[in-house]
């Protein structure tokens, strides 16, 4: 294949200074492009407050961190008006609202193309499984036993912490920890601050 | 890159052919400068360059991780710039001294860095353990660091990195066909067509192989029984063989030359199973050819008849297209039912050591030891297979055997005659 133009040979003609340039400029670029899509998010999102219940695994490569699992994180779908099936892995979004106690609850579920509600804060997620009450003994709003139940993931479930100090979040009780989160408009979202009966723990400025 | 197994024959040849007379002791020096020239010195540097660039890479990590809380957020981000910025610097400076190896080794140590520092940024900002979407954003980092400085080690990781985006997916995806992977992996492939080092050619093919295995975990595949996924593996490692063959000539990019070896361990393993399989009466079922295994044969038919068409050893590709195209009968001869029966176990068997035998034909002719290891393999294997699975009862195995035996006796007594007639003479020039 000795007639075969080699990429190499074309990007040869560019200077080395400028390739290894651009390459600098790309690896950066990508890694400040995470960052900014952050920060971005945690400066211009609304604010929510989630319940969760905690878990502490130990992720050897990324140090302590915290496993959250929220209220929100099992939607009743006979409650929510869901009449047709959600297949797994697709992304959708909850529609919230404040509790009197200011936690947010699910009131609506859209999937891609749904109309969704101003008056709502729509979070995006991921779907799981789905499943009936009797799989859930965790859920003590009173399911009954025909009620579907759907499990998803916000992208909110790691919390990483100090090493060695996920430990103490973990022993903490779960109705104490509580989770505020930044929402932006298309649903994306990241954890603001991590409560404590009510009192920040851990805050998360934007940079 | 001269292989020492290659070097240690060739100076072994030099000596012997030095002494018969055939080559002048001068000659043989001209050929070992020249294949010492080929050979680029010594490595030892490069090599020990590239595992101190895996080692600093490692060591700033695990420092930075040490140290992680303690350093502000800003700080820990011009620190990952920084070190990336620094890596490419020696890369430039190197490369600009015509040092290519210690170029390669500092541009693979600030694409791993690069790869560190998406995992801790990811760490600062609680990202989700999303690792396939990690995986493939360090592959696009990789490979534009591949492209721009030219280095080999950066495009290994670019293909892993793509590689392990695919097995991420593959649940997510709910094991359906991962096309994607191929908008990543493809660019790579072109990319590494201009390169020699054979690390990375293996590592392309091993990617490759990667997407071509994960199909037959999909929707395709999932009603199928076991034969549907052995006809597929046979005929992607013939396609591999037929690609690779043609790869040898310079017919096809050099890369798809690492591709014989998977091919044959492939078929080795998988003309084994199909004798199994036609012993065992449970397993010994028509079974059904899925869309997608039907068009990987007509491939492989293809890469073999590509193959006849446009090797320059006729001989030699026309034994191992024999041999191919006999393991691919035995898939055949399940599809249409005969496998079923008593006749149908002996014709299989048959096909199977008939392939073993022109596969090590095949490599004798064409000078290729591995292909004639290869065939040996899967011969001894078969032998194995049948012995332990009898034909029949233990007299048709006996049977099965002695006329085998005398049928492949007569043919290497037929095939020496026949070369013995083409042998050209001592005297006759060449």
């Amino acid at each position: 294949m000795t007639g075969m133009v080699h990429v190499d040979r074309l990007v040869g003609r560019i200077p080395v200074v400028v390739r290894a340039g651009l390459a600098a400029l790309i690896l950066c670029g990508l890694i400040l492009a995470m960052v900014l899509e952050r920060a971005s998010i945690l400066r211009n999102g609304t604010t929510i407050r989630l319940a969760t219940v905690p878990v502490d695994p130990r992720d050897l490569f990324r140090g302590d961190y915290v496993v959250l699992s929220y209220e929100i994180g099992t939607l009743n779908l006979t409650r929510l008006g869901v009449t047709t099936a959600v297949e797994r892995n697709q992304i959708i979004h909850v529609g919230l609202r404040a509790r009197p106690d200011g936690k947010a609850e699910p009131v609506k579920l859209a999937r891609e193309g749904d109309a969704r509600a101003a008056d709502l804060v729509w979070l995006q997620a991921k779907s799981g499984y789905t499943s009936g009450c009797t799989a859930m003994p965790e859920r003590t709003d009173g399911c009954s036993e025909n009620d579907s139940i759907l499990r998803v993931t916000y992208g909110l479930e790691s919390y990483f912490v100090p090493q060695g100090e996920g430990r103490s979040i973990e022993t903490t009780q779960a109705s104490r920890v509580e989770i505020l989160a930044a929402v932006t408009a298309s649903g994306k979202s990241a954890i603001k601050s991590l409560l404590i009966d009510g009192k920040p723990v851990y805050d998360e400025p934007p940079y | 890159m001269i292989l020492s197994s290659y070097r240690k024959r060739l100076e072994a040849d030099l000596t012997r052919w030095t002494g018969a007379g055939l080559i002048a002791a001068e000659q043989a020096g001209a050929i070992r400068r020249s294949v010492l020239a080929d050979a680029g010195g010594i490595r030892l540097p490069a090599i020990l360059g590239m595992l101190g660039g895996l080692l600093l890479a490692s060591g700033v990590a695990a420092f930075v991780a040490a140290n992680w809380e303690a350093i502000p957020r800003v700080g820990k981000l011009v620190a990952i710039l920084a070190t990336i910025v620094i890596a490419l610097g020696f890369a430039l400076r190197y490369e600009r001294r015509g040092a290519r190896q210690a170029a390669d080794a500092a541009s693979t140590c600030a694409t791993l860095i690069f790869g560190a520092g998406v995992a801790l940024v990811g760490q600062m900002y609680h990202l989700p353990a999303d690792w396939p979407s990690g995986a493939v954003l360090v592959g696009v980092g990789a490979f534009a660091v591949a492209a721009l400085l030219r280095s080999d080690g950066a495009l290994i990781v670019a293909f892993a990195c793509a590689a392990a985006w695919l097995f991420g997916m593959f649940d997510e995806r709910s094991h359906a066909a991962n096309w994607w992977y191929l908008a990543l992996y493809l660019p790579c492939l072109l990319l590494a067509f201009g390169r020699s080092n054979r690390a990375l050619h293996h590592v392309a093919v091993l990617a490759g192989m990667a997407w071509l295995a994960l199909l037959m975990g999909s929707d395709v595949f999932r009603e199928a029984e076991f034969g549907t996924h052995i006809a597929y593996i046979l005929f992607v490692s013939v396609a591999f063989i037929g690609l690779a063959a043609l790869a040898d000539e310079g017919r096809v990019p050099h890369l798809f030359s690492a591709c014989m070896a998977w091919g044959l361990l492939g078929y080795m393993l998988v003309i084994a199973l199909q004798l199994a399989r036609i012993l065992e009466p449970s397993a010994a079922v028509p079974g059904h050819a899925a869309q997608r295994v039907v068009i990987s044969g007509l491939v492989a038919l293809g890469a073999v008849g590509a193959m006849l068409a446009l090797h320059s050893d006729r001989k030699g590709s026309l034994a191992l297209a024999l041999a191919l195209v006999a393991a691919m009968a035995t898939t055949l001869m399940f599809w249409s039912g005969i496998g079923r029966g008593f006749s149908g176990r002996v014709i299989i068997s048959g096909l199977v050591l008939a392939s073993a035998c022109a596969m090590v034909v095949a490599g004798s002719l064409m000078g290729q030891r591995r292909v004639s290891l290869a065939g040996a393999g899967a011969f001894g294997l078969a032998v194995i297979v049948l012995l332990y699975r009898t034909v029949g009862s233990l007299l048709d195995q006996s049977l099965f055997f002695l006329i085998g035996g005398g049928l492949l006796i007569g043919i290497g007594s037929g095939v020496r005659k026949l070369l013995l007639r083409f042998k050209p003479s001592a005297g006759a020039s060449p």
